[in-house]
């Protein structure tokens, strides 16, 4: 209680604590901003919660087991059973592409609301000139609050990540692809938190920069907004496409469907089929021929041909079916990837603040 | 131990100069009035002082040798900022815990003590007290810090002349009981006398005149007598400043307090308002301390 490295008033010291504290502090200033996060997120993870957990259900009780992938495929039964099971989540099943471009929204409104606010309401009401000529100091202060802050608020995006990850595998049990698409990419654990924080971050640069709340906010959706879109446009389609796994396949007739997972296949011309690992994001695929030729497709009047014929024909050209794909343990590497990105982002631009933040206060 | 030493120190804010080469030096024990009118540079030196500021030019030290904005600095000055800055959707008792937190030195009794007495309730939010509790609770935040020095950017311009009077009494309170230096900001000149003991005049970013209160005043007198007379003795004498009433010139002189008034000429004793005002109408005049004197006991004259 006594250990002051201060100078010593004069007078009696009535020393209370000799430890600066900034727990209470971000959590009393923030903590209206934090229920409102904890709302947001709370709302749609209860929606998100109970759908899935309906398509699950509905999933091992009418789909699986019944409806083969193996063997002869009772349509009509399948297409009934899974439209049953579709409903089971209704009206977010229905509303996929919404869902995934709504919830990208949530970092743009936490880096809005949260973040522009933080320093940019201080320097609005002049509340700097009181919190920062204390014995803490801003520095000590602005960093408490960027890191408190954004932990807590990396932890909950990071926890609701997950939870749409699995909502979303259960929107489409079968196609353990989905999650490589550009929208479903960003919307797991790492890289839904790694966004959300780097929003928080620019929010908090917007406010120590503009000093203004209302035009610090505008900056940050604009600024968040973009940041989104050219994650989800441009880096998530670098990501899965960067150095792919090239297959080679002699082709010799038709893959057919292996029983148990379900293989990812995709069209060639018409006819062809070509199968990648279980959970592969596949690219690309390009046919040569015997002397190493790319042949563009084939030729129409083999498609035309029953299965078996097309078979004997193939197996007489001696052609090479190349396929580019990411494997599935890819997955969380690129998604690794992605995620250091934007926490470096957020990193720099929460230094950047401190920084200007310093420099405008000593 | 000087509380304030500035040399050379100069601010430019877009082109203008808010601080120009202002040297000053400030000895610890006084409360200091920081006068001068809008513009002249108070908000600048006081910002720069608590480190809320970076000079553009110059150097400021605090508490004896601290950078202005040091840790070490930051926990020995408590600063109440102009309109006493809170956090206005915060309770009395919140605001109390964070400069709680955010100290190492902190006084809870007393500030507890002091709300008490002033009739402040802890449960109220900030922004529903009145401007004269608003100051009051920013200068119990300060005192209960311990500081050695506190500095305080226009406390009274917004105040009524009751809490006014209320605020001025609580600090001198705080003065006598702690010992600390106070160095606060003021355009209204009225009243100073009550509280000041050591003025320092800004004017243009310039210091104007600084010394001991006791200092300046001994070391200026007004002399009154006819105005045709008048020409010739501000050619032989440090005249500050003239005004003619009828046939009578009242000048403003320089003067030792032993002088004997010139023939057909009384001397009368200044106050400290019509002091402060005639160098503020005069901003070529200056009366500053001599290199070894800081208590003011010598005063340079410069043209």
């Amino acid at each position: 209680m006594t250990a002051l490295s201060a100078p010593a008033a004069p007078g009696a010291v009535r020393a209370h604590r000799a430890r600066i504290r900034m727990r209470w502090i971000t959590w009393r200033q923030h903590r209206t901003a934090l229920a409102g996060v904890a709302i947001m997120l709370g709302g749609c993870a209860v929606v998100l919660g109970i759908t899935g957990l309906r398509m699950q259900h509905a999933y091992a009780s009418l789909v699986r087991g019944r409806c083969p992938l193996t063997g002869a495929l009772d349509i009509s039964r399948c297409g009934r059973l899974e439209g049953a099971y579709y409903h089971a989540g209704y009206p977010l099943t229905g509303n996929v592409l919404l869902v995934t471009v709504a919830l990208p929204a949530i970092p743009v409104l936490i880096g809005m609301f949260v973040a522009a606010p933080l320093l940019a309401r201080e320097y609005e009401a002049g509340t700097f000139r009181f919190a920062w000529t204390q014995t803490a100091g801003p520095t000590r202060w602005v960093v408490a609050k960027l890191v408190g802050l954004g932990v807590a608020l990396t932890a909950a995006s990071g926890a609701f990540g997950a939870l749409v990850s699995w909502w979303l595998a259960q929107v489409d049990p079968l196609a353990s692809d989905s999650r490589w698409q550009p929208a479903q990419f960003g919307l797991t654990a790492v890289t839904f938190a790694a966004w959300t924080v780097a929003a928080f971050a620019a929010g908090a640069f917007a406010g120590a920069l503009i000093r203004r709340t209302v035009p610090a906010m505008a900056a940050t959706g604009v600024f968040v907004v973009a940041l989104t879109a050219i994650a989800y446009k441009k880096l998530d389609t670098l990501l899965v496409s960067a150095g792919p796994v090239i297959g080679r396949t002699t082709l010799l007739g038709l893959p057919v469907y292996q029983p148990g997972s379900p293989p990812v296949t995709f069209m060639l011309g018409q006819a062809v089929t070509v199968s990648v690992p279980a959970g592969s994001w596949p690219l690309r695929s390009w046919i040569t021929g015997p002397h190493g030729q790319l042949i563009g497709s084939l030729p129409s009047r083999v498609l035309a041909l029953n299965a078996q014929a097309e078979n004997r024909w193939l197996a007489g050209h001696h052609l090479v079916l190349w396929t580019a794909y990411q494997p599935p343990g890819r997955f969380w590497l690129l998604q690794s990837v992605e995620g250091a990105a934007g926490l470096l982002l957020a990193v720099i631009l929460g230094a950047a603040t401190v920084l200007l933040v310093r420099r405008h206060t000593a | 131990m000087n509380v304030v030493e500035t040399a050379r120190l100069s601010k430019r804010y877009r082109g203008t100069w808010a601080l120009r080469d202002c040297t000053l030096a400030i000895p610890a024990g006084h409360v200091v009035a920081l006068v001068g009118p809008n513009g002249a540079g108070k908000t600048t030196l006081l910002n720069i002082a608590v480190g809320l500021t970076t000079p553009t030019a110059g150097s400021v030290t605090v508490l004896g040798g601290e950078p202005a904005g040091s840790p070490a600095a930051r926990g020995g000055i408590a600063f109440v900022a102009q309109d006493a800055p809170l956090y206005a959707n915060l309770s009395v008792a919140d605001t109390l815990h964070l400069a709680r937190d955010l100290n190492l030195r902190w006084d809870q009794p007393r500030a507890d003590a002091r709300l008490a007495e002033l009739g402040i309730p802890p449960r109220r939010k900030v922004g529903k007290l009145s401007g004269g509790q608003q100051a009051q609770l920013a200068l119990t935040l300060a005192v209960a810090r311990q500081p050695e020095l506190v500095i305080l950017d226009e406390p009274l311009a917004r105040l009524d002349p009751l809490a006014r009077h209320d605020f001025m009494g609580s600090l001198m309170a705080a003065v006598t009981e702690d010992g600390m230096s106070v160095l606060f900001s003021s355009h209204v000149v009225a009243e100073l006398e009550r509280v000041a003991d050591y003025l320092i005049v800004l004017s243009r970013g310039q210091v104007q005149m600084a010394g001991s209160v006791d200092d300046l005043l001994a070391g200026h007198c007004v002399l009154t007598g006819p105005a045709a007379e008048a020409g010739t003795l501000t050619a032989r004498l440090p005249v500050i400043h003239g005004r003619r009433a009828g046939g009578q010139a009242h000048l403003l002189v320089r003067c030792g307090s032993d002088e004997a008034a010139p023939h057909g000429w009384q001397a009368h004793q200044v106050s400290l308002e019509e002091l402060v005002l005639s160098y503020l109408r005069e901003p070529e005049a200056s009366a500053l301390p001599g290199p070894a004197a800081l208590s003011g006991a010598g005063l340079a004259v410069r043209p």
